[in-house]
């Protein structure tokens, strides 16, 4: 246990700048896409002040009290534009965080096989690794939004605003909607999901990294294979009762056993490919 | 430990945000309403479901309010729920509730409310399988099933052929006459709709005979007669005779004729009398008895016609809208033996009067109302609250 947190430690040490950066960028992009949208919101009201009502249009004017819900909706790109290069970022990290031992004259993998520990905490260490690293910038997400509720209530004076839900602010944006549902129940379904979709790769990178060309076909097959699998009731029969008769509670429970057999089987081989098979 | 900083900031950033967010920071999101009684007993207003929006500031939810509370919809939808409500109308219906918790092993797979029969001695399932293949087979394949209650014995017989291979058909009815199954289908032929009753032997499987309903409406009109049979409220159970809507002529030229179907005599009879009267009416067929309202913003006028005697009360109860003390009687639900009115009052606030059938005696009156001890005030909730339709959900524990 102790040799698996050393290594979950180290990769997230590994990454430690490229997560800090992303983070920098995601808060410089929305507090400066938010100022500046309530500051030229500000100017606008200041304009239809002194032209009166009669002279608003429709498509510059600004409602009589602003909520960070309308100022949210009106900064929709500065929001997602950093979010989207977040999860590309850390999709391409998921063959990276692999691919990187290899990498150099003095290839890191030698180091970490030859650790006095099991094989197995090699990947698990990376999929937890990445996983905090998922949760850690949705959770910064979070955090970040009363932080721009209060600078919007610095920049715009508390006769012109009025109070929005966080949950209404979450849910006007596109983006921010997807990665943080309104149930936890659904948050970790999705979240669920993704991290047994990185299982999945990581299985498939360590065929290739096993088998070499062949292995590249193996990971390939193995990846639709499980995709077959966790699609299939839902390709076969979706939800008719009257071609597999299945009540909707065992269908439920059927498909979450497939994605725990998906997981268990990728993390299975995974550990067995690192133990027996891997070749530097 | 110091080391170990980053990991665990990262660690601690994660749990308490996220947590934060899902235990603390979803909370009183959207206000909480309830149908509140006025008047009678809540567990006759168990069963009503008042839908409608509940508008925000930018957007609207959609909301259904009961006597339990409410429910969001975006708040309660997730990847369970979308399994566990695929079907939801099958599973809401108070027969197959019933069905399924008496036979669950035989009611397997089986999810088509219109082909089921019931009564004391056997259950009777028809259900249709139907092949794309392109082929001059029949595409349409019957498979029935029987159930003996007390045996709890199935008999299933599989794949009987119908029609040719472009036929459409649908089950509409099916009904128990001695040792026979007569199952009523609706076929689409050639671009036309035919009304068919097929009987099967109840030991065997094999069909018997085929009645042409809808030709015999034809033959005596000397023209096309478009039939549409009337829905009895209860889907399985025993009757000898099913009602058909007729009509001839599109626009001012149409006309509306009302039949009878004997099952055990195989002949469809022209009624004398309409089985209702009136404009805006809706109904209720139980069994022989026909209980139909007449909706006027104003007033509401009960009235039942027994298809047997020919008899007719009409307007045996009479409610007004001032005696229920709101502005408008919106629409009404005829269901089991409760008539169910949406009401609108003064102030636009949505509510519901729950009658008895037999005598039109007011058994509950209640009102869709915020909940109290939240953020907003009362008016406010009740201003963004814009409810506009009743839906009624009986379930075996009510």
């Amino acid at each position: 246990m102790n040799r698996y947190l050393k290594l979950v430690h180290m990769e997230i040490h590994r990454f430690r700048w490229i997560l800090i950066a992303m983070m920098g960028i995601t808060a410089i992009f929305q507090f400066s896409g938010l100022i500046w949208t309530l500051k030229k919101a500000m100017a606008q009201f200041e304009e239809q002040k002194i032209q009166g009502s009669d002279t608003r249009k429709y498509f510059d004017s600004v409602p009589d009290t602003l909520t960070f819900e309308w100022a949210m909706s009106n900064t929709q790109m500065w929001f997602i534009l950093p979010v989207l290069l977040c999860i590309a970022v850390l999709s391409l990290y998921v063959f990276f965080i692999w691919y990187r031992d290899w990498m150099g004259r003095h290839t890191f993998i030698y180091r970490l096989l030859m650790l006095p520990t099991a094989r197995h905490n090699l990947f698990l260490a990376k999929i937890t690794a990445l996983l905090l690293f998922v949760l850690s910038i949705v959770a910064f997400q979070l955090v970040m939004l009363p932080v721009q509720e209060l600078v919007l209530k610095l920049v715009v004076p508390a006769e012109l605003r009025s109070e929005s839900h966080i949950v209404d602010v979450i849910n006007i944006n596109q983006a921010l909607v997807e990665l943080i549902p309104r149930q936890f129940e659904q948050f970790f379904y999705i979240y669920g999901l993704g991290t047994i979709a990185v299982l999945m790769l990581f299985t498939a990178i360590l065929l290739e990294r096993s088998y070499q060309r062949m292995g590249i076909l193996y990971g390939i097959l193995y990846l639709a294979g499980c995709v077959l699998v966790v699609a299939a009731p839902f390709l076969y029969f979706g939800l008719d009762s009257s071609i597999i008769p299945l009540y909707p509670m065992e269908i439920y429970v059927l498909v979450l056993l497939l994605f725990f057999v998906v997981a268990g089987v990728s993390v299975w081989l995974g550990s067995r490919l690192l133990a027996k098979k891997i070749t530097v | 430990m110091r080391r170990y900083w980053f990991s665990i900031a990262l660690l601690l950033l994660s749990v308490s945000g996220i947590g934060t967010y899902y235990f603390v920071g979803i909370l009183n999101h959207l206000p909480k309403f309830q149908i509140e009684t006025v008047q009678g007993n809540a567990k006759e207003g168990a069963a009503v479901v008042l839908s409608g929006s509940y508008y925000g500031d930018m957007r609207s939810e959609f909301l259904e309010v009961s006597v339990k509370g409410s429910k969001y919809y975006k708040e309660k939808g997730n990847f369970r729920t979308d399994i566990l409500q695929a079907n939801s109308w099958f599973y809401e219906n108070l027969e197959m509730q019933q069905l399924l918790k008496d036979h669950k092993t035989f009611m397997r797979g089986k999810d088509n409310v219109g082909g089921f029969y019931r009564d004391d001695e056997i259950v009777i399932y028809a259900d249709l399988s139907t092949t794309t293949r392109n082929t001059n087979a029949p595409h349409a394949k019957l498979q029935l099933s029987f159930l003996d209650e007390e045996s709890e014995k199935v008999v299933r017989f599989k794949s009987i052929a119908l029609g040719y291979s472009d036929d459409i058909y649908a089950i509409e009815d099916v009904q128990r006459v001695e040792n026979e199954a007569h199952i009523l289908f609706r076929k689409y032929s050639n671009q036309k709709t035919y009304e068919l009753v097929y009987v099967f032997d109840l030991k065997t499987g094999k069909q018997l005979r085929q009645v042409d309903v809808s030709s015999q409406a034809n033959e005596r009109k000397g023209q096309d007669v478009q039939l549409t049979k009337i829905q009895n409220k209860s889907l399985n159970n025993a009757n000898d005779t099913i009602f058909f809507v007729g009509s001839t002529g599109d626009g001012e030229d149409r006309k509306v004729f009302y039949y009878s179907y004997s099952y055990l005599t195989g002949i469809l009879t022209e009624r004398e009398e309409p089985l209702w009267e009136g404009r805006f009416v809706v109904y209720g067929l139980q069994n022989e008895l026909i209980y139909y309202a007449e909706i006027d913003p104003h007033v509401v006028t009960l009235s039942v016609y027994n298809t047997e005697t020919n008899e007719r009360k009409r307007s045996y109860a009479t409610v007004t809208a001032e005696q229920l003390g709101v502005d408008e009687i919106k629409a009404a639900i005829i269901e089991s033996d409760r008539a169910y009115l949406y009401l609108i009052d003064h102030d636009d606030t949505s509510g519901v009067a729950v009658l008895n059938l037999e005598d039109g005696k007011l058994l509950f009156k209640g009102f869709a109302a915020p909940v109290s001890g939240e953020e907003l005030t009362e008016e406010e909730q009740q201003e963004n609250l814009h409810l506009n339709n009743i839906n009624i959900v009986q379930s075996l524990e009510n």
